[in-house]
């Protein structure tokens, strides 16, 4: 096996070794390239073109500059006001400092519900990485019919979280379900998963995967602009496939899988629909996530003071999320091609 | 590509339309209170099969008031006790004139300020006091809808639990007829666990067939064992609840032994397999020859004359801890609210006592197989179907919900506490604390309040002369 011996440690250097185009473009936007031009720009008066461009500029995005003002920014300080005092959504809110943040680091089922959300966030997003990737990859072979499969794979995802909280009802009956015939085969007697709070978020993480299309269809765009020339490059040198994939697959795609990343987690946190469709909550609390709780107590308890601090503690959270992921991306994000 | 006068003109286009359209919605006429046509009442009414029957209370009330219009909107709730709907609606404006609510939820949505009181509408159109009006329901009704000095809607219905017994099943496997005879008095708890024994069957993978009840199915819960069995739940001395008390551990630890004896996986996968969550009515266990007793409430009368007209059933008390203990029942209902916005008009007080009242549920209650809790109603032979005459005479045993601006928080305790020991998470000592810890402090922001006098026992207004009298109507 020396011919992939040599992949093994020619990859790494393909990059800097200057010896196609790929590598061209690396030299010139690596981390050195930026650091290059380093240090502060000299300030200086913008011109009167400039300043005009910069209107211009500032008028062509203004319909999301005003969409976030209105839509993120507002509602987003709106939370951190209320999340300040004790509001029903009706009478005047009465203010109670961080009353709302201490009760919720206290109350048991905030913890019940973050620990529900952590746990289904840890496995449902890795596992939707890889099956979005598996998904992509798929869509991506080189055969005749290939739009048809694309289509097919990608249609589950179109299907509303509602509607598949439904579906999966019927898929995990105790009897007559697909899912329990299956497990049945290998002596598992008659369970109702979503009865079990051991297996109901184990059925809900399984059925987020059914909505791997939307990952999968970013991560057949990076896939596309990997160049064929570094394949043609690798299989000439005797690399395998398995090799092919984990040298210039893989590398090339993590900004995808970066964003894929991001998007997943986000989407986790904020995980809604199925628990309260097909569980509410339950049982014994083993669907009870984050918003849920947050929702039950904003429109059952009429505790929206409450609600909008455990919704500002999961913004922060989120924050702090996304910032680590940024800062542990620079260790694995390789801007290789899509610098390009 | 765009260049800059196409974006200019583009962007002053989208100015122009943007204010167009803000203005239009801005102008929209949204009048609260009154402002509002007094003529023209917004009603949030009932849903599923009875909106049809609530149109016939709409559709006498306008033939009496030709020019009165009611515009109807089945808005669903989202759950016990979820007001996001009525919140949006009445912050955004467009809030109903008249509410259907949960009755149990009454205090709670008064409390969070979302209803008008309607003391000063009975003081304003009515010949009598507050209090004489309001004793023209049945008196846990009303106390459900009082909460700080002031009334907040009218009772529309009551119902009562019962236990229905498949009586095609219960023949078939040879058990006592006696037993299941009201006349003889309810049976015991250990009564019931020997029809289990006798008539329960698993094949040979321990997968359930049929079986004799489950104590958490549809109105059998956690709560209503508790209350069965007298366990106090708030204390109008100290205004806290009282979920971890030592009547409540007691049931909690009954009720345990309970699921262990069931085997809870077990037979939560039958329930799930012939009765999965959102089913349709017509595909319940107890209708599909499955499960010898279910505990459901008087309109399920109805729903055996839609769903399952050729079952032979009967209705029996539910089972009491003792042999010769006294029946016990427990009656919720619905109720007619304002929230806040409504027009409050007196065309709107009309038709919202028309509907609460004796001609409005006369219409209504043989109709959905529930109970009047208009007295008059109550006692009118009209008034309620002669099928439910069984549930209407409970109401001389029937208890009631404490009605508390945290009820919907002291509901979802008790189903959480319900859910763990059903999974066997945590202990029933554990469990009592954390409910208590869970919905308490959340009281204590209403703190100080007074619950009605003789909140949860069953109504003094109605003795068991009343129901012998309600019977003999029937």
């Amino acid at each position: 096996m020396s011919a992939s011996e040599a992949i093994a440690t020619d990859t790494p250097r393909a990059g800097s070794s200057g010896t196609g185009p790929v590598a061209d473009r690396t030299a010139r936007s690596g981390p050195s390239a930026r650091n290059g031009t380093g240090g502060k720009p000299a300030k200086r008066k913008l011109t009167g073109r400039e300043k005009r461009n910069l209107r211009v500029g500032l008028l062509f995005i203004s319909p999301w500059i005003i969409g976030v003002a209105v839509f993120v920014i507002y509602p987003l300080i709106y939370s951190f006001v209320i999340s300040l005092t004790q509001y029903s959504g009706m009478q005047s809110p009465t203010f109670i400092g961080f009353k709302n943040y201490i009760a919720a680091f206290a109350d048991p089922m905030v913890h019940t519900s973050v620990g529900n959300t952590v746990y289904y966030m840890l496995l449902a997003v890795p596992i939707g990485l890889i099956i979005a990737l598996l998904l992509a990859l798929a869509m991506n072979r080189n055969v005749r019919e290939v739009a048809i499969y694309r289509t097919l794979l990608y249609l589950p995802s179109l299907i509303p979280m509602f509607a598949m909280s439904f579906i999966f009802i019927v898929f995990v009956n105790p009897q007559f379900g697909i899912v329990n015939q299956f497990l049945g085969l290998f002596g598992m007697p008659d369970t109702n998963l979503l009865g079990e709070p051991r297996y109901a978020k184990i059925v809900m993480i399984v059925m987020a995967q059914l909505g791997a299309g939307n990952a999968a269809l970013i991560y057949l765009a990076g896939l596309r602009n990997i160049p064929e020339t570094l394949y043609e490059a690798a299989r000439i040198d005797g690399a395998s496939r398995m090799r092919q994939f984990f040298s210039i697959t893989v590398p090339l795609l993590t900004p995808t899988i970066l964003f894929n990343l991001i998007t997943g987690v986000s989407g986790a946190m904020m995980v809604f629909t199925e628990a309260f469709i097909m569980t509410n909550g339950g049982p014994d609390n083993s669907t009870l996530f984050y918003m849920l709780y947050l929702y039950r107590n904003a429109f059952s308890y009429g505790q929206l003071g409450f609600a909008s601090a455990l919704a500002v503690l999961l913004f922060l959270f989120g924050m702090l999320l996304a910032g680590l992921i940024y800062w542990l991306s620079r260790r694995f994000v390789n801007y290789d091609v899509s610098a390009g | 590509m765009i260049d800059r006068r196409t974006l200019l003109r583009a962007l002053g286009a989208g100015a122009s339309v943007t204010v167009a359209g803000g203005s239009i919605v801005g102008c929209t006429n949204r009048p609260v209170g009154d402002e509002r046509d007094p003529n023209v009442i917004k009603l949030w009414g009932q849903g599923g099969t009875n909106a049809e029957y609530e149109a016939l209370i709409i559709e006498a009330f306008t033939e009496k008031n030709p020019d009165v219009t009611i515009q109807v909107s089945q808005v669903p709730s989202n759950g016990q006790g979820d007001a996001s709907s009525a919140i949006t609606a009445v912050r955004g404006r467009t809030g109903p004139d008249v509410y259907f609510v949960d009755r149990f939820n009454g205090a709670q949505f008064a409390s969070l300020g979302l209803l008008e009181p309607i003391d000063g509408l009975i003081e304003e159109h009515e010949d009598m006091g507050v209090e004489e009006f309001m004793a023209q329901w049945i008196k846990f009704s009303t106390d459900e809808l009082f909460y700080d000095g002031q009334y907040y809607g009218l009772p529309v219905d009551t119902d009562t639990r019962g236990l229905f017994v498949n009586k095609g099943l219960a023949k078939e496997a040879g058990i006592d007829p006696a037993l299941l005879d009201p006349a003889n008095g309810p049976m015991s708890y250990d009564q019931i666990w020997e029809i289990n024994d006798q008539f329960n069957v698993q094949d040979d993978r321990g997968t359930y067939e049929r079986v004799t009840w489950i104590p958490w199915d549809d109105q059998a819960s956690l709560l209503m064992w508790a209350m069965a069995n007298d366990v106090p739940m708030f204390s109008n001395e100290t205004c806290h609840v009282l979920l971890d008390s030592p009547e409540m551990l007691d049931v909690a630890t009954m009720y345990a032994g309970w699921i262990d004896k069931l085997d809870f996986p077990r037979l939560d996968a039958f329930k799930a397999t012939y009765q999965p969550p959102n089913a349709p009515p017509t595909q319940t266990s107890f209708f599909s020859d499955r499960q010898l007793f279910q505990i459901t409430g008087s309109w399920a009368v109805k729903g055996q004359q839609q769903y399952k007209p050729d079952m032979d059933y009967g209705v029996t008390y539910l089972p009491v801890p003792n042999e010769g203990d006294d029946p016990f029942t427990w009656a919720g209902g619905f109720a007619l609210a304002m929230p806040k916005g409504a027009s409050m008009s007196k065309a709107s007080w009309e038709f919202f006592k028309f509907y609460a009242g004796h001609e409005g549920q006369k219409i209504l209650m043989p109709k959905i197989t529930n109970i009047p809790t208009n007295i008059e109603t109550l006692n009118d032979p009209e008034g309620w179907s002669p099928d439910i005459k069984f549930f209407v005479e409970l109401m001389g045993v029937a208890k009631s919900r404490p009605p508390l601006p945290v009820g919907t928080k002291l509901w979802d305790s008790m189903f959480t506490m319900q859910g763990s020991i059903n999974a066997g998470s945590d202990t029933p000592e554990n469990l009592v604390k954390e409910a208590q810890q869970y919905v308490d402090p959340t009281m204590q922001q209403f703190c100080p309040i007074t619950l009605p006098e003789g909140f949860g026992e069953p109504d003094p207004n109605f003795s068991s002369k009343d129901a012998e009298k309600a019977g003999a109507n029937s």
